[in-house]
């Protein structure tokens, strides 16, 4: 579709209202939400919760990082972002460098079979996983909460299909030059399909720091907490400091926020793979 | 010693024969072409000399090696690809320099292969690059090339491994005519100055004809005919080969062998044409054969033997091709455009130049003369 | 050895490390939740024991599972339609040439950034009874256990936007112009067109972002988890709500169970999608 830019100025007029007023809508939410973090609590509700901040606390911010232990959940997090998009950008390559480039017995069955782990998500292999994490010992800690995720089907299947988009001239060219397979995938694999990388390490990135059912199985001491399971936290707060656990929420959704800004042609690539053909 | 050798190879993709008992010697230094439609072997035998394609059986021989089970990168020969293959991420130097950084070579005289230093690989890609004409673009990537820089390019490329062979693999097919032309007479100048095997695969006939020392007509996986373009012209071993060749294609027009008086003649639905085969046997009568004549053998001639009716008239500025009608198949006369005018309707009597008269056997396609 | 050998080594090998992930965390507990829900334990796990296919049958028919099941359906009918609906609706305003539409596309793409927990927050300061700036409308209470669910799947429909948005819009993009273009010499006003033009062109699109949601809407737990507990009297205990919260040894069995009936539902929907969009694939376009 897409309007003529020479539309007759009320009709334009017209849009730009319509979309401004579902754009208010769409923020309304995080608006409220800010108004709320920097509000002090109590003048708040004393001036009959206005649609506006009342006595503006901007350090609530650095608040949470003290009271919240919000630093410490925050590099927790990270951590964890860092260890799965790492753990999965290997597995993912070199597995969907093997489907593509090499023959080897049972390849199209083992394919099926790693794709059949997308009908399996944590949320119903809870209970077993958890029971393995301790008696490994491996409650609160890094392996258990970054372990289901170090393989990826999605990332797989991503990178396999960018993988196939490669012309056969350049794989032979690559053969002939006396590449041989690791050559081949830091030399010209991965620096031609990089647009489908990219995109596979924002989404991964994305899905890892937002995180919640699986953190909250295998966490029980406050120190080990990632950013998200700690906003939950908000319920049990006093209605005197809730602000504190409001700010930690826009802080905790900063990073994924400034990802859509600066990559978002790569997330939204990622997002749409498979949604949309052609 | 840089030549190729396919003795009796059989190439088999499953139940599929792509490449039938091909026996073939391509000389050192020498520029062959391989010609034939899409689907007939070509390409195929051309990647098994490279090295992508295994061969099922056979012997395929490289200088005096068999390279059967060699690999690729050691068989000492470079391919430019239809498509050029260049790396779209690497600048023109980094993809003129890919063969040199992976690959051994023999330099030293006669040491064992090795591979080449920094200073060894930069200085051949600045010599490949300043004979082609690319010194302005080392810096540039594939994207942001012409179609005929990016060839020059994939030839670049290939020049710099110093191979036993080039491979080509249609590389003027992407290229404009104007252009296509003019690439033509350029790698033509380069085998002459490189004095190496070059192994050409083409569709095009026009290509095959005007670049090759010896043309290597291919159909359905089989060899049907290796020689000089001009024998393979004058003297196509059977009608595939003969239909293929020339443009316009030649006149094939079925008949019988009948016996007359002063000789053998054919008889062509009615008409009677007087010849001289020379053929091994002399053939019997009631023989079907077909006769082959090329346009620009065929004039039109009051005393000729044959009668055909003008269907249509093509003029090209220096010479006209007239499309006639006879005995019910269509042939095609070439005139220069000084001779008399014909229209469509007219009836004309023509001759054939005795001397390029072909004959082939219906069934076997086999050349009978 | 062989070429060929070594190549299928190598291929073999590059699945390895993927393969112990998806043996360790997903194909083995999986036979484990089986073989959990024929047992039953004591509270403190130190003895469990044999009972059967008969619990099978009893959880997946007992009031608990019944309640998760209708609980979570309820959600997906809350949040999918919605969703969709509202997606098609911000992705048709935005797709247009007027100038800074970008920053209108934005904003709607905006809510990607949230995460179940931040959103969850979010619709806390929005929701929750004591001091929710909407706490006063009923229709959302998270006070009342009519009202509840529709609460915390206001805060998913919410967040779903800016994904819903972003694929719909991409859908959109994908129509060729020429299709409206002929529409519109045939005489098609803006919403004949629509109905009968682009909706159809982009069902594939939104039939597998519905899918996407109704999984999504499976999976619920965070929002109920932060916004409301399970309550008020267990009305937002989703399907995995129950399921986590039968981690303690006396409920493991029950909670295997009813883990499998989940898989079971998640399996039976990634086939519907799996039939439905394969069968447009061959008809359609």
């Amino acid at each position: 579709m897409g309007t003529d830019l020479n539309q007759p100025r009320w009709k334009r007029l017209t849009w730009y209202a319509g979309l401004t007023a579902l754009g208010l809508v769409v923020l309304l939410p995080v608006y409220m939400t800010f108004v709320r973090a920097i509000s002090q609590p109590r003048a708040y509700a004393l001036a009959k919760q206005p649609p506006w901040p009342v006595h503006i606390e901007w350090d609530v911010f650095s608040r949470a990082f003290r009271d919240g232990d919000l630093g410490r959940k925050f590099l927790v997090s990270a951590v964890v972002t860092v260890l799965i998009v790492a753990g999965q950008m290997i597995t993912a390559t070199l597995a969907a460098y093997a489907f593509t480039f090499l023959r080897f017995p049972f390849r199209r069955a083992l394919f099926f079979v790693f794709m059949a782990t997308l009908m399996l998500p944590i949320e119903v292999t809870l209970i077993p996983n958890v029971q393995t994490i301790r008696s490994l010992g491996w409650l609160n800690s890094y392996p258990a909460l970054v372990g289901p995720f170090l393989a990826t089907a999605f990332g797989t299947f991503l990178l396999r299909q960018g993988f196939r988009g490669i012309p056969r001239d350049l794989l032979d060219a690559s053969q002939l030059d006396g590449y041989g397979h690791l050559a081949f995938l830091r030399r010209v694999a991965i620096p031609v399909t990089r647009p489908v990388v990219a995109s596979f390490g924002v989404i991964s990135f994305l899905a890892a720091w937002n995180q919640y059912t699986w953190p909250r199985a295998v966490v029980t001491e406050g120190r080990w907490e990632t950013i998200q399971i700690g906003l939950r936290n908000v319920s049990t707060q006093s209605a005197d400091h809730n602000n504190v656990a409001f700010a930690g929420a826009l802080i905790a959704a900063l990073p994924i926020v400034l990802l859509l800004i600066f990559l978002q042609r790569q997330l939204v690539r990622g997002l749409t793979t498979g949604a949309v053909k052609g | 010693m840089s030549e190729v050798v396919f003795d009796a190879v059989t190439k088999r993709f499953g139940e599929v024969t792509a490449v039938d008992q091909l026996t073939l010697s391509v000389q050192d230094g020498e520029f062959m072409v391989l010609l034939g439609p899409s689907g007939c072997g070509k390409t195929t035998a051309l990647r098994m000399i490279a090295g992508l394609e295994t061969v099922t059986e056979g012997e395929l021989r490289i200088g005096d090696r068999v390279v059967n089970d060699v690999e690729a990168k050691d068989r000492d020969i470079a391919m430019v690809f239809q498509s050029y293959a260049l790396y779209p991420h690497m600048t023109v130097a980094k993809n003129i320099e890919s063969p040199l950084v992976a690959r051994r070579f023999t330099v030293d005289g006669g040491g064992p292969p090795r591979k080449l230093t920094a200073a060894e690989r930069s200085e051949r890609v600045q010599q490949a690059a300043t004979s082609l004409g690319l010194e302005e673009l080392l810096g540039r990537k594939p994207a942001a090339l012409s179609g005929g820089q990016r060839q020059r390019v994939a030839l670049a490329r290939a020049m710099v491994a110093r191979p036993a062979a080039f491979l080509m693999d249609e590389p003027l097919s992407n290229l404009d005519a104007k252009l296509r032309a003019q690439t033509r007479i350029e790698l033509v100048e380069l085998h002459q100055r490189l004095a190496t095997t070059f192994v050409y695969v083409t569709h095009d006939q026009v290509e095959a004809m005007t670049m090759a020392d010896r043309i290597a007509v291919m159909s359905e996986g089989r060899l049907l005919q290796v020689g000089p373009p001009q024998a393979v012209y004058d003297r196509p071993h059977n009608l595939f080969v003969a239909r293929f060749i020339g443009s316009p294609p030649m006149n094939t027009v079925p008949g019988t062998v009948v016996r007359t008086d002063t000789g053998t003649a054919v008889q062509l639905g009615g008409q009677t044409i007087g010849i001289e085969p020379v053929t091994a046997e002399p053939l019997a009568e009631g023989t079907s054969v077909v006769i082959g004549v090329r346009p620009e053998h065929l004039s039109v001639d009051p005393g000729g033997q044959v009668t055909a009716e003008v269907r249509a008239v093509e003029w090209l500025g220096h010479e006209r091709l007239v499309v006639c009608d006879l005995a019910g198949h269509q042939i095609t006369i070439r005139q220069s455009s000084s001779a008399q005018a014909v229209s469509p309707g007219d009836a004309l009597t023509l001759a054939a130049d005795p001397d390029h008269v072909h004959l082939f056997d219906p069934d076997t396609t086999e050349r009978l003369n | 050895m062989s070429r060929r050998l070594r190549e299928s080594l190598l291929g073999l090998a590059l699945l390895v490390p993927s393969a112990i992930i998806f043996v360790w965390f997903f194909f083995y507990p999986l036979y484990r939740l089986f073989v959990m829900g024929l047992h039953q334990s004591n509270r403190t796990g130190t003895a469990e024991r044999y009972v059967g296919w008969g619990q099978y049958s009893d959880v997946l028919t007992g009031h608990q599972f019944t309640e998760g099941v209708k609980i979570t359906f309820t959600y997906v009918l809350y949040t999918v339609p919605l969703g969709l609906v509202l997606g098609v609706l911000l992705a048709v305003a935005a797709n247009r040439r007027l100038k800074g539409i970008k920053v209108f596309q934005f904003i709607f793409s905006s809510t990607i950034a949230t995460s179940v927990a931040v959103a969850s927050v979010i619709f806390f300061v929005l929701l929750n009874p004591q001091i929710g700036y909407f706490s006063s409308i009923k229709f959302f209470s998270l006070a009342n256990t009519d009202s509840a669910l529709r609460g915390v799947a206001l805060s998913s429909v919410w967040q779903n936007l800016g994904l819903t948005f972003v694929i719909v819009l991409a859908g959109l993009q994908a129509v060729p112009d020429e299709v409206q273009e002929a529409a519109t010499l045939d005489g098609y006003g803006p919403v004949r067109r629509f109905f009968k033009v682009t909706l159809p062109l982009i069902s594939p699109t939104l039939m597998f972002l519905a899918v996407v949601l109704v999984i999504f809407a499976l999976q619920a737990f965070a929002q109920a988890d932060i916004l409301t507990q399970g309550g008020p009297l267990g009305s937002t205990e989703t399907l995995v709500w129950k399921i986590f919260n039968s981690q303690q040894p006396i409920d493991q069995g029950v909670g295997a169970v009813m883990a499998i009936g989940l898989f079971g539902i998640t399996l039976v929907v990634s086939l519907v999608q799996f039939l439905i969009l394969d069968r447009r694939v061959h008809y359609g376009n």
